[in-house]
């Protein structure tokens, strides 16, 4: 039996565990109005990413689609690609997920029905994440740039529009 | 650019930052301030301290005696504004504030719950006007001013957009939006401002509008405009500039004539006025309705609020309609007969179709147009087909400055519901008086601090994002010309499926007027429902 077997029995514990290192990324004030805010709209940063991480470990441990995962990583990514993270920092915590995999098994490593082999294998998939991460990451920055060239260009389009009618005439 | 990090920076840690607020400095880097006001624009409205620096300098070049300049502006506040000295004294730091900012909420940076936003101001105020504070210190939350707290100050102070839904839920009724416009008037008396405000006060103080268009330009965009409505159905407007006995002066936000999509809200208003037979002139002096004044200092806001007055007085009219505008309305609403009124040489605004006496304005003498039109319909007097507006399924963003400065909720939907066959409401909690900020007003709508303005608009996309994935919403209609600025670009980035329009965008659609050619397009030049086969023959 593969390592995700073992994993995907623990995929509640290993979503809460993620979510708390996610969380550990913002002050202790923020972290509580995450985990005590019911309310989405109250609540719109903490009740993302619970949702979101919930239904990456669950594709991820699944059938780990690069095509499914990419719109549940753009939940999480999107929002931290606009706060005040480096592009390091901001993604660091899909590799945590290395650390939780190897907590959460610790019984199992132990007695041997999860190897070594097994667990360098998972961290193996864990990097191919972070990668996925990293393009899903680069897209939000590079739409950011866009909006604001597009805003830039609305700006003064309507005046370039009417300065070309009157240099046409 | 982001440093590299070291090997060590790359853990995950599980430990919260070390250092209390006092202690933690305000770190500028490209993306989270705004760029700083020009000399030559401070110097147009006689602003302090005009020169060139930037808020990532070290050496701010603060006047030499910046700290009495601060404290003695502090203390003339103080002794001229009530509100604030009771602001000041009695916060109890409950906390019911701390989670409704939109900053905070997009952002998690603590220093935006409104709590410590004004704790920042308050701190000074404790250790320099408070026994308590100049013996204690600290321990009672008072502390010295330095410029690193003027650093701090700036960078929050511009991290906040007046939206006053923090107050909202105050027990006390704190106004942390007052706090953060004192805030930045004792910036401004040491020249620590920015450019995206300080730029359109100057413009708006020599031309009349933000945008420095001086009167043929402006003439020759709404005859722009006289064109485009013609090609949409063949009517041909006429419309007035600074003409004297007109019955009415048009006053609108200057983005409605340059910047799409309120351009097209304009042709709304045009249209309307023509339909009608309203006796209105443009005027080309007081040619814009916001006020970027009251995002520098309360005198600035009565000197750019005058010119309005003083032109209809000009004119001789007898009361002015204002567009879909933001501030322009909470300073008509909440300042302007205090600072500039009575306006007893105008007449209190009368329908001249429908008779309505509007004595809400019966001092500013001066209506907003949403309420104009929702009495026309409610009247009787409009012709409308609401199906021309059938492909949009629209929500209505409340706009701060008109929702919790005016409460202005339900002429707009009134109006919206008349015009449109499709209309969903976001959750309560996110509309009406509790709306979030788009995210980029009170002069924040510049494109160098545009990840700060994601942030801040992500709770307003997050209410957007929940209709359009329940409901198939793809129009956000809002009433504010800073939001149709702004809520395009928040939505292009966080739910780029819905589009923004202005209400009397909507309007122009459905409004069916007398003798108009056949309409296969709206106003955008984009076919009608049941008309996209025309579309190549319109063309």
């Amino acid at each position: 039996m593969g390592i995700e077997h073992h994993l995907r029995k623990r995929r509640e514990e290993i979503s809460r565990k993620w979510f708390d290192l996610l969380s550990c990324t913002y002050p202790e004030e923020t972290v509580r109005l995450f985990k005590k805010e019911s309310n989405q709209f109250a609540n719109p940063v903490g009740h993302t990413f619970e949702a979101a991480i919930g239904e990456i470990v669950e594709e991820f441990l699944g059938e780990n689609r690069a095509e499914a995962l990419t719109p549940l990583l753009d939940k999480v990514i999107r929002v931290r690609a606009v706060q005040s993270f480096s592009p390091s920092a901001a993604l660091a915590f899909v590799f945590g997920l290395k650390t939780i995999a190897e907590e959460v098994l610790e019984e199992e490593l132990a007695e041997g029905e999860v190897g070594i082999g097994d667990l360098r294998e998972f961290e193996r998939k864990v990097e191919g994440l972070g990668l996925l991460a990293f393009d899903v990451y680069m897209r939000c920055r590079e739409d950011l740039f866009t909006i604001k060239i597009e805003e830039i260009k609305n700006n003064t389009r309507r005046l370039l529009e009417r300065a070309r009618i009157i240099v046409g005439e | 650019m982001a440093k590299v990090p070291k090997p060590n920076e790359l853990e995950l840690k599980y430990e919260f930052p070390e250092t209390g607020w006092m202690d933690t400095p305000a770190v500028f880097r490209p993306g989270n301030f705004s760029y700083p006001g020009k000399a030559k624009n401070l110097k147009v409205v006689g602003l302090p301290n005009p020169r060139e620096w930037s808020p990532a300098d070290d050496d701010w070049k603060l006047p030499p005696d910046w700290k009495k300049i601060i404290l003695e502006g502090l203390r003339e506040r103080l002794d001229k504004f009530r509100t604030l000295k009771i602001f000041m004294d009695i916060c109890v730091r409950c906390g019911a504030c701390a989670d409704k900012c939109h900053f905070y909420l997009g952002s998690g940076d603590p220093k935006n719950m409104p709590v410590l936003r004004a704790e920042l101001l308050r701190s000074v105020y404790r250790k320099e006007f408070s026994l308590a504070g100049r013996i204690m210190g600290k321990m009672v939350g008072a502390r010295d001013l330095t410029e690193d707290v003027i650093k701090e100050w700036f960078m929050y102070f511009f991290q906040c957009t007046e939206c006053r839904r923090c107050s909202l839920f105050c027990p006390y009724g704190i106004d942390t939006a007052e706090i953060t416009i004192i805030g930045r008037e004792l910036l401004n008396l040491i020249g620590c401002n920015i450019d995206w405000i300080t730029g359109p006060v100057a413009n708006c103080y020599q031309t009349g509008n933000h945008l420095g268009i001086q009167p043929h330009a402006f003439k020759d965009m709404i005859d722009f405009f006289v064109d485009e409505i013609e090609a949409v159905n063949g009517i041909r407007i006429e419309p007035s500039f600074n003409r004297k006995g007109a019955e009415v002066l048009f006053v609108t936000p200057s983005g409605d004539v340059f910047a799409d999509p309120g351009t097209y809200t304009l042709m709304g208003y045009m249209m309307l006025f023509h339909e009608i037979g309203l006796d209105y002139t443009w005027s080309t002096y007081a040619s814009e309705g916001g006020n970027f004044g009251f995002f520098t200092s309360h005198e600035m806001m009565k000197r750019l609020n005058s010119k309005m007055y003083a032109e209809a007085k000009r004119l001789g009219v007898k009361y002015i309609i204002g567009g879909e505008c933001g501030h322009m309305w909470r300073v008509i609403n909440q300042y302007m007969d205090t600072v500039n009124g009575p306006a007893d040489f105008l007449e209190v605004p009368v329908s001249p179709i429908t008779g309505t006496r509007f004595d809400n304005a019966a001092s500013t003498r001066m209506i907003h147009i949403v309420e104009f039109t929702a009495d026309l319909i409610k009247n009787g007097k409009l012709k409308l087909d609401p199906s021309r507006n059938d492909n949009l399924k629209v929500t209505f963003h409340d706009s701060c400055n008109t929702a919790r400065g005016m409460g202005f909720f339900d002429e707009p939907r009134y109006v919206i519901q008349n015009v449109c066959n499709n209309f969903y409401e976001m959750p309560p909690n996110t509309i009406r008086e509790q709306t979030f900020c788009c995210g980029s007003g009170a002069g924040l709508n510049n494109d160098e601090f545009m990840e700060m303005r994601m942030r801040g608009g992500l709770p307003r996309a997050n209410a957007v994002r929940y209709v359009h994935e329940k409901f198939g919403v793809n129009t956000l209609a809002a009433i504010c010309a800073i939001d149709r600025a702004a809520l395009p670009t928040l939505m292009n980035y966080w739910v780029p499926d819905v589009g923004v329009c202005g209400v009397h965008e909507l309007v122009g659609n459905a409004l069916v007027m007398e003798g108009e050619t056949e309409r296969t397009t709206d106003l955008r030049g984009e076919p009608l429902p049941g008309m996209e086969d025309n579309e190549n023959e319109d063309i």
